[in-house]
């Protein structure tokens, strides 16, 4: 501050500017800065959009401050359609010449790819050394809670009802294929350092950690990454989740543990058959995410090698709600069963048959008691047992929870960012409690209703998964036909299917809506497709589409 | 609102540019009082209301101050309201969670335990940008006091220049005295609009072509737990963060400078190419200049300056950068780093006209002042002493990359398109000319560069997504 004058009175003196520009220069330049701010939302649908905000910032019917709508209607605006274009195109200029992936998928070799959160969740503080908090971060950070005591409330439940717990943290892709991503080969599994640690914790708190990575990595230890060839390696090379062979390897682990349990007296049954498939072509979700212009010049569509359970003369289905044994799961579950996620068969329906819970039932030669939700392995899949009621939870034997192990180690700032929380869940008394759900084979009901709330609604570009459902609160104006709903009620719609926006997803809080109303719960074939739910409490309702009343 | 968000950029902008211009001459001021309100309410429509209660009482406490014939008494009492009002929702807001906490760990220290801040304390949020506003409303009645600035003409007036949504978040401090001339009127043209168009556009593509990947590499390294931080990984880290703050804040001064001229009004430069200083002393001549004047003409000349003896300058340079660093937030380590700047600029001054890096020939200088701002920066950006002590324990003994995910860290960090990335941020740093110069001689070309440069970063934009101005969270 050496030689700086006292404080100056005069007004600041600005250097002098040399204008070359002619004044017909000047307009021009200007005119193309604003039709490069005004075009866009003009494509953007520009009364669909004032509509929104005006709605947003009412806020009628909701129960969201007008702060997080506001963030709502922004997040909208930023995934309109006009930014499609330039993205993809920009996107694939920095990965074809730069090598450079996007913040959420990482480039590795030889057309690898990885999910930029698992290296975050591998690197970063973990669950037992919190991530610091300072005044500058957002508040709500104090609110998020890390995984050991939820889970361990969880077992103790579990327990208490008689109902033992094993958790399957499914190793991320690094955590096997570490030199796949630059890294140097290494000795054993690439785990966050807390992983034993959280592991004796849990294991103290009695839960049964059955960890599938020593497995894995020895499996592919026997091979070698490089020479992995579609039938021997153990993750997608352009997908978050594991490979048929991967995911069956620890269906017989889990299988084995299973059967060696005193209580298990299924071993009589008929044989359950496996055949060999292959999927239909695709991409991974990796190379979704990347979002790419044209995804095929990163990597040519390809098809997985699949194991498709046949069901023997007699079972229905691998499901069965009476069995002792509950799987609880997320989207590594549901690999290779959710046509939604991109390997399904082809021609075939939403359903493979050959996901982890499929291969092991037919170890087990019996249906299980199957939920797994993609993106809900945390807490969803736990809350939806908890609301079953005491006499069903109390007639199980064993749950095993299947979880992405990213999931366990992320910090909490990555986490609530990719919107991993671990709630506390109640178990709810006997019978559980629905007063307003609808009968199963209620016929069809037709209404009109006032949309009031949305649920959140994922950015198809960056979700995990392909199809996504959300819910909306209605208010019912005039009931068509059928036994309507009184007052509120909440509808299930979808919001994208392979990644494309439904036309049910631009349901404006506001409007008034002729719907075709039908009981969720007839749809089981929706339930393990993520869902954005409003509260707690199962939505009543599901409708296909929706048609605007004027 | 960011200016770097969809909304601000396709909606909100042009919106805004169209009312004023629509409005007639007198309505000007208050249109664009309204849209600054609403830009800053779209964070928080509370923040809005404090904002304009502050507003007021400012207003009010200028014109007990500059009433004509006020008495000395009523005219101290003015000042006090304002600076004692303006301390107090500052300190509310930002240091009382800090200060209730440090209070806790000292008497604990002490064996008094059982005294544990409320929650709600822990719980406030910090108002976007209140550090900026409240400084610059405070310093109106300041300058009305010591009679540096005039009265404003009324309170919209007053109001216009405190929610000025240009630079209302993060600056650059702007002086009432600075503006007020322009507030009674300037001149608007096309040739004006245009220089603001191209200062727009240079600085959104400095932050999102250059400051935004530079983050990415920041928040890798400073998100590492213990044991994940290999020496390569913190070194690359740190100059990352450097290269991300400069750009960043920089960018965000020059579209508050571009947005200004879009307006008809003119705010002083607030960057001068600062890693190109060959000591601390010059730094604070080039970085924040907005800043570095405003602790200067209110903190280290009341103090006494430079002019009671060498001792006590270098304990009124210490006090200005200790109180500059809890100006930016409170934490221990913004005292630390405001510690570090304040030894510097002391023993840079204890020496003199010999320079304390001797006769080293001026890049070895700036490579060494660039040095020690690598070091301060740690702990501007670390979340906490502790976390501080680790990463400069990665940076220099290599410490703490024992965890077997580390290589995982660091050939992520050393990927090549991030080193060309970081090439291309030094050779801008040190090399390219600021923005002001760059931009002093207006030609078709130049504009047109600037306005290629903002297409690109709109694509990258769309692509790679952005992240909020680092200094908002001040």
């Amino acid at each position: 501050m050496k030689g700086i004058p006292p404080a100056a009175l005069p007004p600041p003196e600005f250097p002098p500017e040399q204008n070359q520009l002619s004044r017909r220069a000047a307009w021009v330049l200007t005119a193309i800065f604003l039709l490069l701010l005004g075009v866009p939302p003009l494509l953007d649908g520009l009364p669909g959009r004032v509509r929104e905000f005006a709605v947003a910032a009412a806020g009628k019917g909701s129960s969201q401050p007008v702060a997080e709508r506001l963030r709502g209607f922004d997040a909208s605006v930023a995934t309109a359609g006009f930014t499609d274009r330039p993205r993809q195109l920009t996107q694939q200029i920095l990965t074809d010449f730069l090598g450079k992936g996007n913040d959420r998928v990482l480039i590795g070799q030889n057309g690898w790819l990885f999910y930029r959160p698992e290296i975050q969740a591998l690197t970063g503080y973990g669950p037992l050394q919190p991530e610091p908090h300072s005044v500058s971060r957002d508040p709500a950070l104090l609110d998020w809670e890390a995984p050991l005591e939820p889970i361990r409330e969880f077992a103790a439940q579990l327990k208490e009802r008689g109902v033992a717990l094993w958790l399957v943290p499914v190793p991320m892709k690094p955590t096997i294929y570490p030199e796949m991503l630059g890294g140097a080969a290494v000795a054993a599994p690439v785990r966050h350092r807390d992983a034993p640690r959280l592991f004796e914790q849990l294991e103290a708190a009695g839960v049964r950690v059955i960890d599938p990575a020593p497995m894995l990595f020895e499996a592919k230890s026997a091979v070698g990454s490089e020479a992995a060839a579609p039938d021997t390696r153990l993750y997608l090379p352009d997908d978050t989740h594991w490979s048929s062979r991967g995911m069956t390897l620890t269906a017989a682990m889990l299988a084995d543990q299973v059967k060696q349990q005193k209580w298990w007296t299924f071993s009589n049954g008929p044989e359950w058959q496996v055949r060999p498939a292959i999927s239909a072509a695709g991409h991974g979700d990796l190379v979704d995410k990347l979002g790419l212009q044209e995804p095929d010049r990163w990597q040519l569509p390809r098809a997985e090698p699949l194991q498709v359970v046949e069901l023997p003369e007699g079972v229905a289905s691998a499901i069965d709600r009476a069995s002792p044994v509950v799987v609880l799961g997320d989207s590594f579950v549901n690999i290779f069963d959710d046509a939604g996620l991109g390997f399904g068969l082809p021609g075939g329906g939403l359903s493979s048959r050959a996901g982890l819970a499929w291969h092991l039932a037919a170890r087990l030669g019996t249906a299980l008691d199957v939920h797994a939700v993609n993106g809900e392995g945390a807490s969803g899949v736990r809350r939806w047992l908890g609301q079953r009621g005491e006499t069903v939870v109390r007639s199980k034997k064993l749950v095993i929870w299947v979880i992405a192990e990213r999931d366990l180690f992320l910090s909490r700032s990555v986490a609530k960012a990719n919107r991993i929380s671990w709630d506390r869940v109640s178990f709810a008394p006997d019978p559980p409690a629905a007063p307003d759900q609808p009968a199963l084979h209620a016929g069809p009901v037709m209404v009109e209703a006032e949309a009031v709330e949305k649920s959140d609604q994922a950015d198809p570009r960056r979700a995990n998964y392909d199809n996504a459902l959300y819910t909306v609160k209605y208010e019912v104006r005039k009931v068509l036909s059928g036994p309507a709903p009184a007052g509120a009620f909440e509808v299930v719609h979808w919001h994208f299917k392979k990644r494309e926006l439904q036309p049910t997803s631009r349901i404006e809080a506001g409007r008034t809506y002729r719907l075709k109303l039908e009981p969720w719960s007839s749809h089981p074939e929706l339930q393990p497709i993520n869902r954005e739910e409003l509260g707690e409490a199962e939505p009543a309702w599901w409708a296909e589409s929706v048609e605007a009343v004027p | 609102m960011v200016f770097t968000s969809h909304v601000f950029l396709f909606y909100f902008l042009l919106l805004s540019l169209a009312a004023y211009y629509a409005a007639p001459l007198r309505w000007r001021h208050p249109v664009l009082t309204v849209l600054s309100y609403v830009f800053y309410g779209w964070w928080s429509p509370w923040f809005v209301l404090l904002m304009g209660a502050g507003t007021v009482v400012d207003y009010y406490c200028g014109t007990l101050i500059s009433s004509p014939g006020a008495s000395g008494r009523r005219r101290r009492t003015g000042l006090l309201m304002s600076v004692i009002s303006n301390l107090l929702v500052l300190g509310f807001f930002k240091y009382a969670a800090w200060g209730m906490n440090t209070a806790s760990s000292l008497l604990e220290m002490i064996g008094v335990a059982g005294f544990a801040p409320p929650d709600f304390i822990q719980r406030i949020v910090l108002p976007v940008g209140i550090s900026f506003y409240i400084f610059q409303s405070m310093s109106y009645c300041i300058d009305l006091y010591r009679r540096e600035a005039p009265p404003a003409r009324s309170l919209g007036d007053f109001a216009c220049f405190v929610s000025l949504f240009p630079q209302l978040v993060a600056g650059p401090i702007v002086r009432y005295g600075s503006i007020a001339d322009q507030l009674r009127g300037r001149p608007h043209s096309i040739e004006a609009f245009t220089m603001g168009v191209a200062r727009f556009c240079l600085g959104f593509s400095k932050k999102i072509i250059l400051a935004d990947p530079m983050g990415v590499l920041a928040d890798a390294a400073f998100g590492a737990g213990p044991g994940s931080l290999g020496m390569a990984s913190a070194w690359l880290g740190i100059v990352a963060y450097a290269f991300q703050i400069y750009f960043d804040f920089s960018a965000y001064s020059d579209m508050a400078i571009g947005l200004g001229r879009m307006f008809g009004f003119r705010f002083i430069e607030n960057f001068d190419s600062p890693y190109r200083s060959a000591s601390l002393t010059e730094f604070w001549r080039r970085w924040h200049i907005s800043l570095s004047t405003f602790l200067r003409d209110y903190l280290y000349i009341p103090l006494g300056g430079n002019r009671k003896g060498p001792s006590r300058t270098y304990v009124n340079l210490m006090t200005v950068m200790l109180l500059g660093g809890l100006w930016h937030g409170a934490s221990t380590t913004f005292l630390v780093w405001g510690g570090i700047h304040g030894l510097m600029l002391a023993l840079e001054r204890w020496r003199g006209k010999k320079p304390l890096y001797g006769p080293l020939p001026r890049p070895l200088r700036t490579g060494l002042t660039f040095g020690v701002l690598l070091v301060s920066w740690v702990f501007f950006r670390s979340d906490n002493f502790g976390t501080a002590s680790r990463y400069l324990g990665a940076m220099f003994l290599g410490n703490d990359g024992g965890n077997a995910a580390a290589p995982l860290l660091t050939s992520q960090l050393a990927a090549l398109p991030n080193l060309l990335w970081l090439a291309a941020c030094a050779i801008v740093v040190w090399l390219v000319p600021n923005s002001e110069v760059v931009l002093r001689r207006l030609t078709v070309w130049k504009v047109g560069a600037c306005l290629a440069g903002f297409v690109i970063s709109l694509g990258l934009m769309f692509a790679q997504g952005y992240s909020p101005f680092l200094y908002f969270q001040f």
